[in-house]
Formats: structure tokens, C-alpha cells, sequence
């Protein structure tokens, strides 16, 4: 068997666009049906095929506080720059909250689809047939990579399958089930961060005195006298 | 051994919420007090380590570990295993029991006892309940009725900071209460429209806490953390260290002594009185004896048992108090873990502030004028309204900022409630001394043979489906059931095993909380409950430990003890 996959894992982009071809020519042949190939059409779903990691997990109750992975990363850098555009696609810099990818998220998710436990090694497999189709289906609409494509072209991409509850095409099931994933995981990601923390006004274990109703309509009018007199804006 | 030349007017075992009570009303009455814990000290505020940690704070976010669950076969089996007050909760390795049937069994062994963990849900009594035994023929009538009692539930709500709202429900009676924490407005519309379906029958209160609303001497009102289980810094919820403790220190008649294991009552033929209790020190082994005029058993409801039963054991051999038959038997809890939650419309322009540590209460309406179900007692519920999290439908989202936008608003407001029932008193229900297998102190351990009856399964059915009723009558949507199953010992309500009747051929203990046959030994922790109601014990167990402490320093004085 010719090697399938590169050594971070993740496909090369020869070796998919190759399996692309072979499974339009293959899967008509069983079902006796063909493969459209313009209007609605959309690039194949196709399972990436990559060796399980194998590194060595952090064992049971790690210190969260100073965490020690074992584990290497195992994103290569296209995939990373991909990620990177995708996480900012969901999560903006807005103001001075900055981005997804601005707080470390390409990080995490790095880390957690390289670790050697069941459920991120699922995240693993969804995640990166994810991207893989991504890039496909750039090149089919507009003959080049998502992470090159205008903005305007990767937002409306996204926004094919970033709807699940929406009606879809068949074909682009296993693409809405990758964003719904990655959602989730990078929303998770940046709110835990301290940036999404502070934007989402998150309070927690701080004392509050009681029901505040606010200052008095006649103690403002007071502060704003006061605040008049001195030649002052509240 | 050693016997120490110091002799105490009285001693009190066991620092937790009848023990800090004791100490607190028998030094204030001039009695010189030895307060025994069998556990550590815990310091007020100094040693409230994680009163405020955020989540990211602990090395394992707060949750249980994998080497908690294998260290904690027993306390693993419902929320009391978890990281941020794992210190607060015995060692199931250390103080093992024998499981005749499950019987789930948290232990705070400590300073303050479990009255640093405590739900604080403080509800009185009321002749509904005193009565029931009697009206039923159920086990053995109460020897005291609500009058005995309510001039000390004055007492110690005042003292110990209950809020709550006035109501005038003649089942659950109102008490000296601090104002209320207001109902949000998805559930101060369904006590409306709940009222209106029942005409009053069924209603939505504001559940009454032990968290203060205003200050009291040293303690400062609640700061809507709910976070009272790590240990309050403010004092702004009533437990031994906060309230008792202190006061009882302040009159300089008090000794605590932790590391103190209480072995064995002494009880003398000659006098019939219990003269000092053997103590085993849980850190050397030594022990030694301390002599008292008074001993108060506050050990919690099966250890107070199993100290009776250690006790006098020459000339009953089933222990001080086993004359009647009744030690040990008739151990009760509060059965719960079902009930029923819903969606509210129509008020999603609204949110409510902090972290309140308390919800709504709905008092008990079965079995109650004129009702008549096919079971025996009722029960009450304890639930809250609030508005979902981010976590509901983040898959239909979209990107971007309007993904942003839609996760910060808040979600649907649900409404939902969990039913506290009534278990009735039954003498199959025991625990006995398991000779066969010691603790880590070398005492033996206790056996326990708990279940819940046909009375309890029968009532779990209303528990249920009334929940439903009442959510479809509060305009609900998308109402839901739920029973997550019950064993004895869930609720950390145990009641019974050393019963307080009018007849020392049925009972332990008489209408003072006095063992009949050792007059100077008192016993007012859960173990002196005659039934079980459906209210949370704790205000009760407080009113009747000063209440006996009173009397006990009346008997003093006249010396008739």
C-alpha cells in the first residue's frame, strides 16, 4: 500500500485530491447511479485514513494547574493556517476582544485531537476529514485553497454547513457534522480563555451585597450637579 | 488511662449543629463545657481555603478524581464527592460500616460537622407532625407537641439568622424570620398562577434559609455566591463556627477539644447516672477519662446510637437506653430524587442578580384538610427557576458575531422541583453493633438495615406527578418527570434509633431529650426523633437542644440531676 498519509498524520493534498477522483469513479458503481457533477454538487466526504497516535497519555487526575503534556502536536502547518481562518471565521476579533486564534485556540485544538484517548482520537478523524473537505471543496467552486479564497467566498462556504438544523444535500452531511464539532470545541476553547472569560462578563465567586437597584434618581441628580459645578461629564 | 483532675459541669460530644448548640445555651447558663470532636479543628474564614476559588483554581476543577472514587466507595455514590470540600467529609477507609441493606451514609468529621455543609433549609414542625404518631397509631406518640417547642424555635431562629416570609400556613408555621431572598419572576409568576389553580392549597414560597438577609453581631449578610459549602468567610450562613462556636467561646467557660473520639459513656450503678465519658485520643491512641455532673450526646443521629449502645453494656447488655427495646431502631431519613421540571414563556426580557443559595419551597398539602390519599403523611418540595446556559443549541448557531451574540443571551427560563417525602417509623429499620469488623481507631463498626417501605413507594407516585400537575397549572411547556432512585441515607436527614416517648418501655429518651434510665445524659441530635415529617430537621434539632439545655440547668440547680 503507497503511503496515504503525511508524517503529521493529516492527508497531503495530492494524496486526497487522488482519493477524491477514485471515490467519484467508485461509488457509482455499486448503487448503479451516477455522480452529479455540476449544480448542487459538492465535494465527496471523505474518511481520512491515518495511523492511531500512539503517544502517551497524562494518566489518570493530571494536575490541571500545571499540566505536563506527553503527548507531540501532530497539526502541520497548512492544516494549522486553516484552522487558524476557520476559528476567526466563527469567533472574530470584535473591538478589543481579539480572535479565536489570537488567544491560543489553534493550540488547544492541536493538543486535543493529538491525544491518545478515545474521544479526542474521534475528534481526530471527524476534524481533519473536516479540513480536508474544506479545501476541496475551495478548489471546486473556485479552483484554489479555502484559506486563499476572498472572504466573502469562505463565508459562504461556511455558511453551507453551518447550519445543521437547516435542510442539506445528502452529500454535504459529514461537512455540517464537522462544523457543529468544531463549534463546540473552539467556542469551549476561547470562552475558557481569559479574554472570552472577560467578554462574557462571566462573575462567579464574587461577593455581591444583594439585589442592587442602582442609585436613586435623586442621587444621580445630585452626582450630576456636583459633576456640572466642578464642569466635569459623568 | 489517664482520668484528668479537671471536672466540667458537662460535656458535650459531637461540635456540629446540636453539639455547637449545646455548648452555646450551657456555658451562656454558667455551666463550665467540654466540647469533644472526634475530628479535626476547622478554623472560621483562617480555614476556608477555597471560599473563593474559581473554577481553574483546583488541580482538578473542582470535580471528583479517579483516586476519590477508589478512596470513596461510599461517599462516590452522590454529590458529596468533589474537590472543593472533600476535607469536610469522613474517610469511608478510616470509619467503614457494614451495609446490611445500601444505606448511604455522609459523615462530616470535624469541627462544625456537617453544619459546614448543610443544604440550611430550616422549616418548623407543627402538631401536624407532633401529632401524626398518635392520630395514626404509628410507632410511639411525640411526649412533646408544637407549644413545648415553639418558644424555642424563637429562640434559636433569631439567634442563628433564618429568612424566610410569613404565611400563615398552619402546617408549616411561621417563625422569627429576616426578610425573605425574593422569588425571581419565573417563579413569583408560577406561585401566582399557582394559587389561582389551587386556591391556596398548593403555593410557591420563598425557601427559608439559614443565610442572613441582614447582619448579625459578627457575621455579615449573604453575598450571593452560593457558595456556603466551602465555608463562608462573611459568617452569612448559620454553622457551628459562625454562630455557636464563637459565643459559646466568649464566655470563657468552654473547652473544644478535637482529635477527642468518645468511646464509651461511664456509667455508674450505684448513683444510675452516667459520672464522665472515656475519650481515645484519634491521633495517639491514649485515652482518657473526663468526668462531667451532665453528658450531651450530639454525635449525630447513628453515632450518638452507637455510643448508648457501647455504653453500660454490664447492666444492659444491648447498651444505655436498650431497657425498652427501642435503641437502635426506627432509623429514618427523608426519601427525594424525583420530581418534575418545565419551560416558562414569556419572560425572556427578564434575568435575575447573583447567586442566591436558597430556591422556592411548596409545604406539604396531602393528607391535609380534607385530603385523602392512599398513603399515610405527604411531603414538601424545594426548587428554583432560572435560565439555561450556553450550552443549549449551540448547534444552530451560524459564525460570527451573531454566534457570539446568541451564545452571551441568556436561554429559556425552566422552572423545576424536587419532592422531600415523609418516611415513616419502622422497627425493622435498625442499626447494631458489627463486632466483626473494627475502624481505623479499633472500634467496632456499626451495622445498618434500612429501607424504604410500601408507604414511601406509594407516596413517591404523588411526589412525581404532582410536580407535573403544578408546572401544566404554572403554564409550563415541555414538562418533564424524573426519578433518579432513592437508597436510605441520601438525603443526610438519618432520624431515630433513640426515641424520645412518654414511656420508658417504648423509648430511649423522655420528653427532655433524657435517657430514662441516666437522667444526666441527653440526647438531641437526629437520634431522639420520633417520626420524620417531610420539613428538614435541623431547626428542629437546634430548638430542642436548647431547649433541653435549658432544663438540664434548671435540673442542676434543683439538683434533681
Amino acid at each position: 500500500m503507497t503511503r496515504t498519509v503525511d508524517r503529521q498524520g493529516g492527508l497531503t493534498r495530492r494524496e486526497s485530491l487522488r482519493r477524491a477522483a477514485l471515490f467519484a469513479a467508485s461509488s457509482a458503481l455499486p448503487f448503479g447511479c451516477t455522480i452529479a457533477t455540476g449544480g448542487d454538487a459538492t465535494a465527496p466526504w471523505m474518511w481520512p485514513q491515518m495511523p492511531p497516535v500512539s503517544a502517551r497519555g497524562y494518566g489518570t487526575d493530571p494536575d490541571l494547574i500545571h499540566p505536563v503534556i506527553p503527548w507531540p502536536n501532530t497539526l502541520d502547518t497548512k492544516s494549522r493556517t486553516l484552522v487558524a481562518a476557520l476559528a476567526d471565521i466563527l469567533i472574530p476579533a470584535e473591538a478589543d476582544i481579539p480572535s479565536a486564534s489570537q488567544v491560543g485556540v489553534v493550540d488547544v485544538l492541536d493538543e486535543w485531537i493529538s491525544a491518545p484517548y478515545p474521544d479526542q482520537q474521534a475528534d481526530r478523524k471527524l476534524l481533519l476529514a473536516g479540513f480536508d473537505w474544506l479545501d476541496r471543496e475551495a478548489e471546486r467552486r473556485h479552483g484554489v485553497l479555502f484559506v486563499t479564497l476572498k472572504n466573502t467566498d469562505q463565508l459562504a462556504l461556511v455558511d453551507d454547513i453551518a447550519f445543521p438544523e437547516r435542510a442539506h444535500p445528502p452529500s454535504l452531511a459529514g461537512a455540517v457534522q464537522f462544523m457543529a464539532r468544531f463549534r463546540l470545541l473552539v467556542a469551549g476553547m476561547f470562552y475558557s480563555s481569559p479574554e472570552g472569560i472577560r467578554e462574557l462578563g462571566y462573575i462567579g465567586n464574587q461577593p455581591i451585597a444583594g439585589d442592587y437597584p442602582g442609585p436613586t434618581d435623586e442621587a444621580l441628580a445630585h452626582l450630576q450637579q456636583q459633576l456640572d459645578r466642578l464642569g466635569l461629564k459623568a | 488511662m489517664s482520668k484528668t483532675d479537671i471536672e466540667f459541669d458537662a460535656i458535650v460530644v459531637g461540635s456540629g449543629i446540636a453539639g455547637g448548640w449545646a455548648a452555646k445555651e450551657l456555658t451562656e447558663r454558667g455551666l463550665t463545657v467540654l466540647l469533644l470532636e472526634r475530628g479535626k479543628n476547622v478554623e472560621h474564614v483562617k480555614d476556608y481555603v477555597n471560599a473563593t476559588k474559581a473554577p481553574w483554581e483546583y488541580p482538578h476543577r473542582g470535580q471528583r478524581t479517579h483516586a476519590m472514587e477508589l478512596d470513596y466507595p461510599v461517599l462516590r455514590r452522590d454529590y458529596p464527592l468533589n474537590e472543593k470540600n472533600l476535607d469536610w467529609w469522613a474517610s469511608d477507609q478510616d470509619a467503614p460500616y457494614t451495609e446490611i441493606k445500601r444505606f448511604d451514609w455522609y459523615r462530616g468529621y470535624q469541627v462544625g460537622g456537617r453544619s459546614l455543609t448543610w443544604g440550611r433549609q430550616s422549616y418548623r414542625w407543627s402538631d401536624y407532625d407532633f401529632e401524626a404518631n398518635t392520630r395514626e397509631g404509628i410507632a410511639v406518640d411525640w411526649p412533646i407537641r408544637y407549644a413545648d417547642i415553639a418558644p424555642w424555635y424563637d429562640h434559636v431562629e433569631s439567634f442563628a439568622g433564618i429568612s424566610g416570609s410569613i404565611e400563615n400556613l398552619p402546617q408549616l408555621p411561621d417563625g422569627k424570620f429576616q426578610p425573605p431572598m425574593a422569588l425571581n419572576c419565573g417563579e413569583a409568576r408560577s406561585a401566582e398562577r399557582l394559587q389561582k389553580a389551587f386556591g391556596g392549597r398548593r403555593r410557591i414560597i420563598p425557601g427559608r434559609t439559614a443565610n442572613l438577609t441582614q447582619a448579625l453581631p459578627g457575621r455579615a449578610p449573604c453575598q450571593h455566591r452560593n457558595a456556603c459549602s466551602l465555608g463562608c468567610p462573611f459568617g452569612a450562613y448559620f454553622s457551628t463556627q459562625s454562630s455557636t462556636l464563637p459565643a459559646a467561646v466568649a464566655t470563657g467557660k468552654l473547652v473544644l477539644r478535637p482529635f477527642a473520639i468518645v468511646t464509651e459513656l461511664n456509667y455508674d450503678q450505684d448513683k444510675k447516672r452516667v459520672d464522665g465519658v472515656r475519650v481515645q485520643d484519634a491521633v495517639t491512641g491514649n485515652t482518657t477519662e473526663y468526668p462531667s455532673r451532665i453528658v450531651f450526646l450530639c454525635a449525630s443521629t447513628l453515632n450518638s446510637t452507637w455510643l448508648l449502645m457501647r455504653s453500660a453494656t454490664d447492666v444492659w447488655p444491648g447498651g444505655l437506653g436498650s431497657r425498652g427495646g427501642a435503641l437502635g431502631h426506627n432509623l429514618m431519613d427523608h426519601h427525594f430524587r424525583l420530581g418534575a421540571r418545565g419551560r416558562l414563556d414569556g419572560l425572556d426580557d427578564k434575568y435575575y442578580f447573583g447567586a442566591r443559595p436558597t430556591g422556592f419551597y411548596i409545604p406539604r398539602y396531602r393528607n391535609l384538610d380534607g385530603d385523602k390519599r392512599d398513603y399515610l403523611r405527604g411531603f414538601g418540595y424545594q426548587g428554583g427557576a432560572g435560565r439555561e446556559d450556553w450550552s443549549r443549541g449551540v448547534r444552530e448557531l451560524g459564525v460570527g458575531p451573531a454566534f457570539k451574540d446568541a451564545l452571551a443571551t441568556p436561554g429559556e427560563w425552566t422552572l423545576g422541583a424536587t419532592a422531600f417525602g415523609e418516611m415513616l417509623p419502622n422497627h425493622a429499620n435498625q442499626v447494631s453493633i458489627d463486632h466483626t469488623r473494627t475502624d481505623k481507631w479499633g472500634m467496632p463498626v456499626l451495622a445498618i438495615d434500612c429501607e424504604i417501605g410500601a408507604n414511601e413507594t406509594a407516596m413517591r407516585k404523588d411526589m412525581m406527578n404532582d410536580m407535573a400537575e403544578m408546572l401544566d397549572a404554572a403554564g409550563a411547556r415541555d414538562i418533564a418527570t424524573y426519578d433518579a432512585g432513592y437508597s436510605p441515607g441520601m438525603g443526610i436527614h438519618e432520624m431515630g434509633t433513640a426515641r424520645m416517648g412518654r414511656d420508658p418501655e417504648s423509648s430511649v429518651l423522655n420528653s427532655w431529650n433524657q435517657v430514662w434510665d441516666s437522667p444526666n445524659v441527653f440526647v438531641t441530635d437526629g437520634a431522639c426523633m420520633t417520626s420524620s415529617a417531610n420539613q428538614n430537621p435541623s431547626l428542629t434539632y437546634m430548638a430542642l437542644t436548647a431547649r433541653a439545655a435549658a432544663h438540664a440547668v434548671d435540673e442542676l440547680h434543683r439538683r434533681n440531676i
